[in-house]
Formats: C-alpha cells, sequence, structure tokens
C-alpha cells in the first residue's frame, strides 16, 4: 500500500508540481504549429508520454549499465547528456516501427508529428529531472508517466484558453501569441499559488 | 534580414519559449544560451547538404543527436572556466539541443536555395532570437536581482517574482506585444516617408 502510494506521489509531483509546461515551459516551443484539434491534440499528448515512458526507461538502464564503468563525475559531466539524447533516438525508432507493424493507420496519421513529439523539450526534460532524483526503474516510469499526462493536460488547458481568446476582443497588439504567454504565465502563477510555494521575499 | 525583425524567431514566432521564459533568468545565462544557440544551428546550416541526403524522418533526429554533440563540447570546454555558470542552467543545457527555433530554423534550410543563404538566413533567425534572449535576461536579471552582469546597480526595487517561470511567460507575452507594436509604428513611418518621396505627390 505504501509503494503504491509512493507512486501516486511521484506521479502527481510530476504532473502537477513539476509540470513540464507551467514550471519550465518545456514542449510548447511550437506553439502555433501545435494540433488545432481536441483529439489531434490528445494524440500528440499520448504519443509524447509513450515516448517518454520509452526514453525514460532507457535512459535508466543506460545509466545503471554505465554507472559501474565510467567515473560518476565524469558520467555526469561528460557522458550523460548524450545518453539520454541516445535514449531518445533509440525511443523514437522503436516507436516509429512498433506503430508502421502494429498500426499502421495511426502511423500514417502522426507520422508527421514523430519526430517533434520525440525531439522536444518535454521528453529531454522529464527524463533529465527524474534522473536528477535518482529514481529507481518504476519510479522513472511513473515519474515520465505523470510528467507525460500533466503535459497531455496542460496542452488542453493551453488549447481551450486560445479557443476562447480568439472569439475575445483583445488589443490589436496582444493577439494571438502574446495573449496566449499571458495566459499560460497567469496559469502557471495559479498553479504556482496551488500547491503552496511562497514567492521569494 | 527578416530573422531580425518580420520573422523574429522569439518575438514574432514564439520558438525556445523554454530558454525564453524559464532559464532567462541573469544576462550571463542568457549569453551562455546565446553562444549555445549559434554554436548549434550555424554549423548544422553548414552541414545543410549532406543532411538533405538523408531521408526526412532521420533528418531531426540526426540535427538533434548532432546539436547534442556540439553543446557537449562547448559545456565541456566551459566546464573549466566557469563551472558555476554551467551548473547553474541546469536541465536548459542540454534542453538547447532540443530548441525548436534551432529545429525549425534547420528543417526550413531543406528549401531549395543557396548554402550561403540558408547559412545567412540561419545566422539573422540566431541574432533575432539572441538578441530577444539577452533582452529579456538582462531585464529579468536587473529587476530581480538588482544586478546587470553580476554588476550591482543602484536600483533599489527589487521583483524577486520576476525570476520565477510564471513571470517569464507574461514578460515574454509584453515582449511580444511590445515588438509587434514597434515593428507595426516603423512600417508605418517607413511607408509615410515614400510616399511623401513618391513624385507627383505635389500636385
Amino acid at each position: 500500500m505504501q509503494t503504491l502510494w509512493g507512486f501516486v506521489v511521484i506521479v502527481l509531483t510530476a504532473a502537477v508540481v513539476e509540470n513540464a509546461v507551467f514550471a519550465r515551459g518545456l514542449g510548447i516551443g511550437n506553439l502555433a504549429d501545435m494540433p488545432r484539434d481536441y483529439k489531434e491534440l490528445l494524440d500528440y499528448g499520448v504519443l509524447v508520454t509513450a515516448l517518454t515512458c520509452i526514453s525514460g526507461a532507457l535512459s535508466w538502464l543506460g545509466e545503471y549499465a554505465l554507472h559501474r564503468i565510467v567515473d560518476p563525475a565524469v558520467y555526469r559531466s561528460h557522458v550523460k547528456n548524450p545518453v539520454f539524447i541516445l535514449s531518445i533516438f533509440a525511443a523514437y525508432l522503436i516507436v516509429r516501427k512498433g506503430l508502421a507493424v502494429f498500426w499502421p493507420g495511426r502511423f500514417q496519421r502522426s507520422e508527421k508529428n514523430l519526430a517533434v513529439s520525440a525531439f522536444n523539450g518535454a521528453v529531454l526534460g522529464s527524463i533529465l529531472l527524474a534522473s536528477s532524483q535518482r529514481y529507481n526503474l518504476s519510479q522513472t516510469l511513473f515519474y515520465c508517466l505523470g510528467s507525460g499526462a500533466g503535459f497531455c493536460v496542460a496542452l488542453l488547458l493551453i488549447f481551450s484558453g486560445r479557443e476562447r481568446m480568439e472569439i475575445s476582443r483583445v488589443p490589436r497588439a496582444f493577439k494571438g501569441q502574446p495573449i496566449l504567454l499571458i495566459y499560460i504565465g497567469i496559469l502557471s502563477l495559479a498553479i504556482y499559488g496551488l500547491i503552496g510555494h511562497q514567492l521569494p521575499t | 534580414m527578416s530573422g531580425l525583425l518580420s520573422d523574429n524567431p522569439a518575438l514574432v514566432q514564439g520558438l525556445g519559449i523554454a530558454l525564453l521564459a524559464a532559464a532567462s533568468t541573469t544576462l550571463q545565462k542568457g549569453a551562455v544560451l546565446s553562444v549555445l544557440t549559434f554554436g548549434t544551428t550555424v554549423p548544422l546550416a553548414l552541414a545543410d547538404d549532406l543532411m538533405r541526403r538523408v531521408p526526412a524522418w532521420l533528418r531531426l533526429p540526426l540535427y538533434s543527436l548532432a546539436a547534442m554533440a556540439l553543446v557537449q563540447l562547448f559545456s565541456s570546454l566551459w566546464l573549466v572556466r566557469y563551472p558555476l555558470l554551467i551548473d547553474s542552467l541546469g536541465i536548459y543545457l542540454p534542453i538547447v539541443a532540443v530548441n525548436s527555433m534551432m529545429q525549425q530554423t534547420l528543417l526550413d534550410g531543406a528549401r531549395p536555395g543557396g548554402r550561403w543563404e540558408k547559412v545567412f538566413r540561419a545566422l539573422m533567425r540566431c541574432a533575432g532570437f539572441c538578441v530577444a534572449l539577452c533582452l529579456i535576461s538582462a531585464l529579468r536579471e536587473v529587476a530581480g536581482f538588482g544586478t546587470l552582469w553580476d554588476h550591482p546597480l543602484k536600483t533599489r526595487m527589487r521583483f524577486a517574482g520576476i525570476l520565477l517561470p510564471f513571470s517569464g511567460f507574461i514578460v515574454l507575452g509584453y515582449a511580444c506585444a511590445a515588438f509587434r507594436r514597434a515593428e507595426r509604428g516603423l512600417r508605418v513611418a517607413l511607408w509615410r516617408a515614400s510616399l511623401s518621396r513618391a513624385p507627383g505627390r505635389d500636385r
């Protein structure tokens, strides 16, 4: 029971407290090219979650294997980041092949977004954060799952906000990107307050 | 030149938000991230001819792998001299390798055009992005720490909240709006000037 509760805490931490989008601005570098439909957006989010989980597991295995061979200080400063990007590359190849073989319809739909979903700040950021917290394999997987779920929810919130703002009266200079960024900032502030942080004095 | 103004990747296209809104808390960080952005985007734009032979589905992954190699090279070199600064960048240092500004610039490079034309375009886009990054970083450092490039200023006001990511989004939003307004004003001024210079205006 305690282990299960531990996993729930990890998922909630990754999804809310350390939300990739609102706490670190990751994965939304290309807002203008984001899907403009709820279903497509959800597809994109699920793809990012799957890629985060697979690359998280692969990076954990890589880290586990290399920690025994390479000096920890050298590993942290010179080896860790290349190992992580290679894990993402491996996850990208696995998902691509898996979709093409088992789910060709889905593959055709998401082929265009697949590389962007994999080589994305949210995926790399999540596995970097999971690694910095020295989680074991199952904890890393739950952290990546929570991070992906948080990313999905954040995308949906941003999308619904964008839809409402498109039909609202906004000063001309703020239309589109500027007002969306301010909206994300306010949501980020709300989450920051919700989890009980205090602003530095 | 459009990368600097009308197609500015940071203030018009909204690319690279993680670096602009979350990582840009001091001018030194902004400068390091800017050098890394230049150091990854421009060499990879030079390798564009080579990348065009690679299948499209493999292009972005290869760009990201090569960018990570370059980031690692730069950070290893700097780590000896500026260990604290490099350490303070945390996860944002490797994030440069998957920066959407770099990705978009390099993938757009697959369009037809001369090699030097593409390199110049990449340079201009990097310049536009880095100017915005450094300006936002400087503003947040002055308002948040009361320093500029680590030198104390004579300001008494400190807004520590501006260093947090939510303020980064809001500052970036206002910066985008101000840039848009200024650019529109400039265009109108240029248009009026061209009208007043046009022949037959006096008739």
